[in-house]
């Protein structure tokens, strides 16, 4: 990694949004996903254009290796820049934005993708739209880039729990959250003040609709715990994987001590004797220390838990805050 | 027919073989955008950017729905035009790739162009655009202008639809000889949009045109100032009709005493309730299911905490 310290803001464009947008309905129920393209200013990162990525509907579902650097992907990039290019696009690679539901990505697919797309381009970014909670809730549009010390643990391949503790990774800095800018071109300034003076009869009118006011939560509370419950089960599922081997560790390493008190009491003898001792540490030609499982999905399970939690909080305070003032309002 | 008299189709029946021709055009609200985007890589020698444009039409042909747009590459000298045949054909093609298995997918439904002129250009551009080999072929290609030279058009972003009539003789299907025939328009957007167009609103009178994404509460807490400016504007107006229909004063008359009256009853509407107990106690079952809920959601993230904390302790 280079020197320079990273963009601390993401600049978006508003067409970038818009298109996103458009792509995550289209998509909807399936995930998708695409490339964007932008410029590194230095301590802004500005997203100005975006395009679909060609990923089949059982992309997320097939298996955990998913990568979006598959041959036909890479060549559908490179064609689809190619064009751009033509057109003035600016045709440099800063990230990759997911249509999601109810804050569900953290999963191997877009960690694994955001680690390739960083190791090309340190700045690169992974925008996380929210299809659902748009609906129920407020619009949801982040940006999310790896933190240092997930990478760090990522290069030197081993996800033990002695590599967690030492580069000092848990589940709540596997993503570093990067403020988001939204951001218009002057022409686009000009639309929306020439639409927004237009004739009320006009069926184009900006303003709100005033959906955060809306007082229909269960639907939303329902999935995201439906959601925290498949979580809870993958991670007991996980859980016992990893108990399994602290058992059979256990069992090892009670073994390789019984062995040694043997050793210690033969060495006694032959001391006795007057011979030399037999060496302590040599147990690991005997004995065979079980590998320890990548603590990655624990990793993840857990921070996809938290994030639901924290989802559950968020809306949890508005929506009291609202069914409260509601009550109030029926009262007088 | 004497070869010297001008035969001007109307719009609507200025069918191209036979096929209706579109009456009216919805754009949707990111097309523009898209079309402004590529305005501002326009470069200073180029007159305008052109693009084409994508969408569905209805099954009768007469409705269109533009609802995404890509650029292409093109020159411009003198009276000749040189557009990017392999780079339009190419990009349609990746495009569509990643259409695949949708019911709504995307076809080429005429240009763009970020000039309002009808020149003879336009005309050469609509020919390739009707071309069986790359455009709206059967049907009859549809011309989107935005005029993106604000200071002629003195601010005025004006989305203007046209089609397409062969005029002069027939047989002689020179590309000069194109009427463009306007076509109402309609820019739109769908309710998910619609949350997306809000955030980009919000920044359209900062000087900085950026604007953040408000959390939950804030979003909340703007609607709410704003539902109170709105009902304060209101009574405001109501009590302006009072005072004049106090004072008699007609002359300057400030408000409409019927429009008055009925924004009075609209204030003082309450939510007709009946069974108050009812709803009371609904409001709050669900009051302690959320708050159960955020409970156990604290419950599930201090597990975590201490399983990790745990974990890597050993």
């Amino acid at each position: 990694m280079d020197a320079k310290p990273l963009a601390t803001k993401v600049v978006v464009d508003s067409s970038v949004v818009l298109h996103i947008v458009k792509h995550a309905s289209e998509a909807a129920p399936y995930q998708a996903c695409g490339q964007l393209l932008g410029l590194d200013n230095q301590d802004i990162l500005e997203v100005t254009h975006g395009f679909n990525l060609p990923v089949s509907n059982s992309f997320y579902d097939s298996n955990d290796s998913a990568t979006l650097r598959t041959k036909a992907i890479n060549k559908y990039i490179g064609d689809m820049v190619e064009q751009l290019k033509e057109v003035k696009v600016d045709a440099n690679t800063v990230g990759f934005y997911q249509c999601t539901h109810l804050g569900k990505f953290i999963n191997h697919v877009v960690i694994d993708n955001l680690y390739a797309y960083q190791k090309e381009n340190p700045e690169a970014v992974v925008l996380v739209y929210d299809l659902s909670k748009t609906v129920y809730a407020s619009f949801s549009f982040k940006a999310y880039r790896l933190s240092p010390a997930f990478i760090a643990v990522k290069k030197s391949g081993k996800f033990s729990t002695k590599n967690l503790v030492e580069k000092e990774l848990s589940y709540h800095d596997i993503l570093e959250e990067v403020p988001v800018e939204i951001h218009n071109s002057h022409l686009v300034t000009l639309l929306l003040q020439n639409l927004s003076t237009q004739q009320p009869e006009s069926s184009f009118t900006l303003n709100s609709t005033f959906n955060s006011l809306d007082i229909t939560i269960d639907p939303y509370l329902e999935k995201t715990m439906e959601s925290i419950f498949d979580s809870i089960d993958d991670f007991h599922y996980d859980q016992g994987n990893y108990n399994y081997y602290q058992r059979q560790l256990a069992r090892e390493q009670s073994k390789i001590s019984q062995w040694q008190q043997k050793r210690k009491a033969e060495n006694h003898v032959r001391q006795q004797k007057g011979e030399a001792p037999l060496p302590l540490d040599n147990y690991g030609k005997l004995f065979k220390l079980p590998e320890e499982p990548s603590r990655l999905e624990n990793l993840l399970i857990s921070a996809q838990l938290d994030k639901y939690c924290t989802q559950i909080e968020e809306f949890g305070a508005t929506v009291s805050s609202k069914l409260f003032a509601t009550q109030k309002s029926l009262e007088a | 027919m004497p070869a010297s008299t001008i035969h001007i189709p109307r719009a609507a029946t200025a069918a191209v073989n036979g096929i209706a021709s579109p009456q009216t055009i919805t754009v949707q609200a990111q097309a523009v955008v898209q079309i402004l985007d590529h305005a501002l890589r326009q470069s200073a020698t180029q007159k305008r950017v052109i693009g084409t444009l994508l969408g569905s039409r209805s099954e009768d042909g007469t409705e269109y729905e533009v609802r995404s747009t890509y650029a292409v590459s093109h020159e411009e000298a003198d009276d000749r035009v040189t557009i990017d045949i392999e780079g339009n054909k190419a990009m349609y093609n990746l495009l569509k790739k990643t259409n695949q298995g949708r019911t709504s997918g995307e076809v080429i439904l005429g240009w763009y162009s970020t000039s309002s002129d009808l020149d003879y250009f336009a005309g050469l551009v609509h020919k390739f655009y009707s071309s069986p080999e790359n455009g709206a072929y059967p049907f009859a290609p549809i011309y989107l202008s935005l005029d993106s030279d604000i200071i002629a058009s003195n601010g005025e972003l004006t989305v203007s639809t046209f089609t397409s009539s062969a005029i002069g003789a027939a047989g002689n299907q020179d590309a000069v000889n194109t009427l463009f025939v306007p076509i109402p328009n309609e820019i739109k957007y769908s309710d998910i949009e619609k949350a997306g167009l809000d955030v980009i609103a919000k920044a359209q009178n900062e000087p900085s045109r950026s604007t953040t994404i408000e959390s939950d509460l804030q979003n909340l807490e703007s609607s709410l100032l704003q539902i109170m400016s709105m009902i304060e504007r209101v009574q405001e107006y109501v009590q302006n009709v009072i005072k004049s229909a106090d004072t008699k004063n007609t002359t300057e008359s400030v408000g409409n005493v019927a429009v008055g009256k009925y924004l009075l009853d609209s204030l003082s509407l309450a939510p007709g309730l009946v069974k108050a107990d009812a709803i009371e106690e609904l409001f709050n079952t669900h009051l302690r299911d959320v708050l159960m809920i955020v409970y156990l959601a604290n419950t599930v993230k201090t597990q975590l905490q201490l399983s990790s904390r745990l974990t890597t302790l050993l």
